[in-house]
């Protein structure tokens, strides 16, 4: 099957290795060009719409210390390393004998807040 | 992070600091790796190195995110009386399936956006598709362009091509959709296409 579209022109893709060698932003090349509003929907825009896979990334080391440090404490036996993660984070099944902590990442505030300890 | 095709395309933010419950949810609930995630936001600049690690990707500030496995979407999409449960499903997971594929479907821009919202709220395609499997139709195109309804290209016309595997005889379909902002919404419905040379 043919999946096109008219005027195809060259898109950006916001890959990882595209991104590691343009660390210029997006945003610049958000705007259609009035010249050519033909080719505008072929353009990136302000927004998202995507579907995908979601993946945990730890952005910092120390972070990812923490996450291993809480999951330690629970009791983790038999647990998948996602059902584990999901203890950590605190919203899974709470586990017998298990203490959780639950950890936001904020970078506005810069750092990692702990709370809604739970004691089993 | 949100990859797409197995590539990484965003480091996922919430816009409002309360909606990070639901990037939390979609992380803890019991689900499979292979989950798919929609998100729907704006567009931010590229991350600085110390934000993340090192990973310099565009940021996505969710408005929206919801989480699901394929397979409940496939099943939860509305079945035409017409046409049997046995030959719908295979249909639909096909047609999902290439939209996915799709190289410059990475969720930015119209048209990427666009074929996304259909993907996910317009079960007519659905419809369509498994219909024209019943009558030895092949789906051979999805095009996008810009509709005649609109000069400054917020209308995209969804054009998707089903030729006879006998006969080779094309018919083409369209819906239109207004993309211009983050609110995608339905223009005109699935009709007939015709080009105008």
């Amino acid at each position: 099957m043919v999946m096109q579209e008219a005027g195809q022109q060259s898109e950006p893709q916001p890959s990882a290795a595209g991104a590691q060698n343009s660390p210029q932003p997006l945003l610049p090349s958000m705007v259609p060009t009035q010249s050519n509003p033909s080719s505008a929907y072929a353009m990136t825009s302000p927004y998202v719409y995507a579907i995908g896979e979601l993946v945990t990334f730890y952005p910092a080391p120390w972070v990812e210390k923490e996450f291993a440090q809480a999951i330690s404490r629970a009791e983790t036996v038999g647990l998948t390393d996602q059902k584990a993660s999901a203890c950590s984070f605190g919203t899974g099944e709470p586990l017998p004998g298990s203490r959780v902590v639950r950890c936001a990442y904020d970078t506005r505030q810069g750092g990692l807040h702990s709370k809604a300890c739970r004691s089993g | 992070m949100l990859t797409i095709q197995g590539k990484e395309a965003f480091i996922l933010k919430p816009a409002d600091p309360v909606d990070l419950e639901l990037l939390i949810d979609a992380l803890c609930r019991e689900r499979d790796p292979t989950d798919l995630v929609c998100v729907i936001g704006d567009l931010g600049p590229v991350a600085p190195p110390q934000m993340c690690n090192g990973l310099q990707l565009p940021i996505a500030y969710f408005d929206q995110l919801f989480s699901f496995p394929k397979q409940t979407l496939i099943e939860s999409i509305p079945r035409p009386e017409k046409i049997s449960a046995k030959d719908f499903a295979p249909a639909t997971k096909e047609l999902f399936n290439r939209i996915m594929r799709i190289t410059w479907n990475d969720g930015t821009s119209n048209r990427a956006r666009g074929l996304n919202f259909l993907a996910l709220r317009y079960d007519a395609i659905y419809a369509k598709v498994a219909e024209a499997f019943a009558q030895d139709d092949s789906l051979t195109g999805v095009r996008v362009v810009p509709s005649r309804l609109s000069d400054a290209g917020d209308i995209l016309d969804f054009v998707f091509s089903f030729t006879n595997r006998k006969t080779g005889v094309t018919q083409m379909f369209s819906v239109s959709l207004n993309v211009a902002g983050k609110g995608i919404y339905l223009v005109a419905p699935l009709a007939p296409y015709y080009p105008v040379s």
